[in-house]
C-alpha cells in the first residue's frame, strides 16, 4: 500500500473531456431552467418538517431507584439530570466505536508496510477501551443503564459512519485513515472537556478526577495523531532517515 | 461480429461455482475507471435482477420447474452479487443515483435508435425524456445537499438539463398501460430491448424504495419517494411490452438469450481488462444456462429453440454517449404526453391523470422545490463566477411550452 497517491488518469476533470463539457455548458442556454410550481420553496418545505419533527428518541430513565439515591441523587436534581444521562451515554458509545477504529487501523497498519507504531496504536486502542470502562461505571453507579443508546450516542454514531468507512475500506491509504481518525480524536477531546464540566456542575465528585485524566489521555492521542498526519504528508517524499529522525520521538516508522 | 448463441455452449452448470471470495472484489474506481464501466455493472445488476425476479414468478406458477429454476436462480444471485459488489463504498447513495439516471438515459437512448418497431421506439423515447429529468433533479439535490458536481460519476458524457418536468410525469394508472408486441412477428431485437430496459427501470425502483429512506433531509425524502413512484409507472409501462402469450418456458428462454446478449455486449465494449474478464466469465456461465434452458423448452414444448432466439443474436446495445440524440428528442417530444396506450400533445392529456397529479402534487412538488433555478456548472452551481449576480426569478408556467 502507497501512503500517498501516485498521478494517474484520473477521469473526473472536466478538462479531459472539454469538447462535451463545452457542449454540456451550451446546453444550459438552450434548455434554460423553469419553475412549474412555486407555491413552497426549500426553506419553507424543511421548515414545516423541521417544526412537526419529533425528537430521535427520549433520554431513558434510571433504572433502579437504588442506584439514584446512592450515588446519583444530586446529579438528578441537577440543572440538567437528561443531558448528564444523554451525555455520559453518547461518550460510553463513542469510546466503544473508538475501539473499533483503532482495531481497523491497526489491522490496516498489519496488512501494509509498517508505517506507523503498531504498540502505540494499541495502547491508544486500550485507553479507548478503558474510558468505555469508565464511563459504564459511572452510568451503573448512577443507577443507569449503560446497555442503552441514548439520543446524544445516536447522532454521533450518525457523524461517525463515514469515519467507519474510510477506515474499513481496502483501498484508503494510511494517512487517509489517520486523517479519519484524527476528526474522532478532535471531537474526543472537546467532548471530554464538555463532560468534565457536566459532571462538575452535577457534583459527581468521585468522577471529576477520573474524567479529567480521561481528558488528558485523549490531548495526547490527538496531538500524536495530528503530528503522524503531519509527517505522513508533510514528509512523503522525504528520506528514510528523516521519517526515523522524527519517528523516535512521535512513535512514527 | 456477432455471436452465435447456438454453436457456442459455454460453462455447464454444474460448474458454475462462486465463492465468496470470488463474489466479493476490489471495486471499480469511482474516480479512475470510465463512467461506462459503472454503466455496464449497472446494468448488468439489472438483468441478473430480473432474471432472479422472473424466475421466483415462475416457479411460483409451475411446480414441475421448480428444481431447475432454484439451481439457476442461486447462480443468477451469485452472479448478481459479484457485480453490484464492484461499486465501492466511495460511492454515496446519492452518487450512485446519478450513475443509475447514466444508465438509464444512455441505455434507453441508445435502444431507441435501433428498435425496429416504430411504436416502441416511441415508448423508449417518451421514458427517456422522463428519466432524463430526473438526471436534472437529483444532480441539484446532490449539489445542494451534498455539495457535489454530479459530472464527477458522468465524465461529460451525459447532460444535465431539465426534461419532461418530472411534475407532469405522474399520471393515472390507465395511461402508463402499452400495446404489447405479438410474440410470433416482433424482431428478436425488440424482445432483447423490452426485457433489458424492463429490466433496468425495475432495479432503479427498487433501489430507490431501498435507498429514500436512508436520507435524513426531507427534501431528500420527499424526492426520491417522488421519482421511485415514477420508476413504478415506468416498469408499468415498459412490461406491458412484452407479449403476455409467451408460454413461461419462452419467456424464460428469452430472459436467457437476454443476459447472453447483453453480456456479450459488455465483453465487446469494456476497456477495463479486469472488469472484461468478469464479462467473459459470465458469458461463458449464461451460454451454458441458455443451453440448459433450451433443452428444458423443447423437451416439454417440443418446439425448436430457434422459433424463439435466432442463432445470430442481433448486434450489441452500444454504450456510448447519446447526447445529440437525447437533445433531438428533447427538442421535438418534450410535450408529448400518454393517454391509454397512445402519445398526444400535452393539450389532450387525459383528464383522469391530469386529476390524478393534482391531488398527489397538492402539497408541494419535490422535484420542483429542489431543482429551482438550478443550472448545471462545471464544479458545481458554486463554481459559478457569475452565480451570485445571476439570480434571476424563474419563468413561470404560463412563459412554457409545457
Amino acid at each position: 500500500m502507497k501512503d500517498s497517491a501516485e498521478l494517474g488518469l484520473n477521469k473526473t476533470p472536466t478538462q479531459l473531456h472539454p469538447a462535451m463539457t463545452q457542449s454540456m455548458v451550451e446546453g444550459c442556454e438552450e434548455f434554460p431552467p423553469h419553475a412549474e410550481a412555486m407555491a413552497i420553496d426549500a426553506f419553507d418545505m424543511r421548515k414545516s418538517y423541521i417544526k412537526d419533527s419529533e425528537q430521535l428518541g427520549s433520554v431513558p430513565i434510571p433504572s433502579t431507584l437504588r442506584g439514584v439515591v446512592k450515588t446519583g441523587v444530586q446529579a438528578m436534581q441537577g440543572n440538567s439530570p437528561t443531558v448528564l444521562i444523554d451525555k455520559l451515554g453518547q461518550r460510553l458509545a463513542f469510546e466503544r466505536s473508538g475501539v473499533r477504529l483503532y482495531d481497523a487501523l491497526i489491522t490496516k497498519c498489519q496488512a501494509a508496510e509498517p508505517s506507523l507504531d503498531i504498540g502505540v496504536l494499541e495502547q491508544f486502542r486500550n485507553d479507548e477501551a478503558e474510558h468505555f470502562a469508565l464511563v459504564r461505571d459511572c452510568i451503573i453507579a448512577m443507577g443507569g443503564d449503560p446497555t442503552a443508546q441514548t439520543p446524544c450516542a445516536d447522532s454521533s454514531g450518525v457523524a461517525a459512519m463515514g469515519l467507519i468507512q474510510v477506515l474499513n475500506d481496502p483501498r484508503s491509504s494510511i494517512p487517509q485513515c489517520v486523517e479519519a481518525i484524527l476528526i474522532a480524536e478532535l471531537a474526543d477531546v472537546a467532548s471530554w472537556d464538555l463532560l468534565v464540566q457536566i459532571v462538575r456542575e452535577a457534583n459527581l465528585n468521585g468522577y471529576i478526577e477520573k474524567f479529567q485524566q480521561a481528558k488528558l489521555t485523549e490531548d495526547h492521542h490527538m496531538d500524536t495523531i495530528k503530528k503522524w498526519l503531519e509527517l505522513l504528508t508533510l514528509n512523503n517524499d522525504s528520506s528514510a532517515g528523516n521519517l526515523e529522525d522524527a519517528a523516535s520521538e512521535e512513535g512514527y516508522f | 461480429m456477432a455471436l452465435n448463441i447456438f454453436e457456442h455452449r459455454g460453462l455447464p452448470i454444474d460448474k458454475q461455482h462462486l465463492t465468496w471470495r470470488d463474489m466479493v472484489q476490489v471495486p471499480i474506481s469511482k474516480l479512475d475507471d470510465d463512467a461506462f464501466t459503472r454503466v455496464m455493472i449497472i446494468l448488468m445488476n439489472g438483468i441478473e435482477l430480473e432474471s432472479i425476479q422472473f424466475s421466483r414468478a415462475c416457479a411460483r406458477m409451475n411446480k414441475n420447474l421448480q428444481l431447475p429454476l432454484a439451481q439457476l436462480r442461486r447462480i443468477d444471485q451469485h452472479q448478481a452479487t459479484l457485480i453490484n459488489w464492484m461499486l465501492g463504498a466511495d460511492h454515496s447513495p446519492l452518487e450512485t443515483t446519478i450513475a443509475y439516471e447514466q444508465v438509464a438515459i444512455e441505455v434507453t437512448a441508445a435502444v431507441a435508435q435501433t428498435e425496429p418497431d416504430p411504436y416502441l421506439a416511441q415508448i423508449y423515447r417518451f421514458g427517456l425524456l422522463e428519466d432524463f429529468d430526473h438526471m436534472y433533479r437529483y444532480s441539484a439535490l446532490l449539489d445542494r445537499l451534498e455539495g457535489k458536481d454530479s459530472n464527477n460519476i458522468l465524465q461529460s458524457y451525459t447532460d444535465v438539463l431539465p426534461g419532461r418536468p418530472t411534475i407532469y410525469e405522474h399520471r393515472a394508472p390507465e395511461d402508463d398501460l402499452r400495446e404489447c408486441y405479438d410474440r410470433n412477428k416482433a424482431e428478436p431485437l425488440t424482445k432483447m430491448h423490452a426485457l433489458t430496459i424492463t429490466a433496468g427501470e425495475q432495479q432503479t425502483w427498487n433501489y430507490y424504495m431501498n435507498i429514500g429512506p436512508l436520507f435524513s433531509d426531507p427534501l431528500a425524502r420527499q424526492l426520491y419517494a417522488e421519482i421511485a413512484h415514477i420508476e413504478e409507472q415506468h416498469v408499468t409501462q415498459y412490461q406491458c411490452i412484452m407479449d403476455p402469450d409467451e408460454t413461461w418456458l419462452e419467456k424464460w428462454l428469452l430472459h436467457k438469450a437476454n443476459e447472453v446478449y447483453n453480456y456479450y455486449g459488455c465483453v465487446q465494449q469494456e476497456k477495463n481488462s479486469r472488469i472484461k474478464a468478469i464479462w467473459e466469465r459470465f458469458l461463458e456461465y449464461e451460454l451454458g444456462q441458455f443451453h440448459f434452458v433450451r433443452d428444458i423448452f423443447e423437451r416439454t414444448e417440443n418446439r425448436d429453440s430457434q422459433s424463439i432466439v435466432p442463432a445470430i443474436l442481433p448486434e450489441p446495445i452500444a454504450f456510448e454517449s447519446q447526447r445529440d440524440f437525447v437533445r433531438e428528442v428533447l427538442r421535438k417530444e418534450v410535450n408529448l404526453r400518454a393517454k391509454g396506450t397512445a402519445f398526444v400533445d400535452m393539450s389532450e392529456e387525459s383528464e383522469a391523470s391530469k386529476i390524478y397529479r393534482q391531488r398527489i402534487n397538492a402539497n408541494g412538488v419535490p422535484s420542483e422545490i429542489v431543482a429551482l433555478n438550478y443550472i448545471w456548472n462545471p464544479g458545481g452551481e458554486l463554481n459559478n463566477p457569475n452565480r451570485l449576480i445571476n439570480v434571476n426569478p424563474p419563468v413561470t408556467t404560463s412563459h412554457l411550452q409545457h
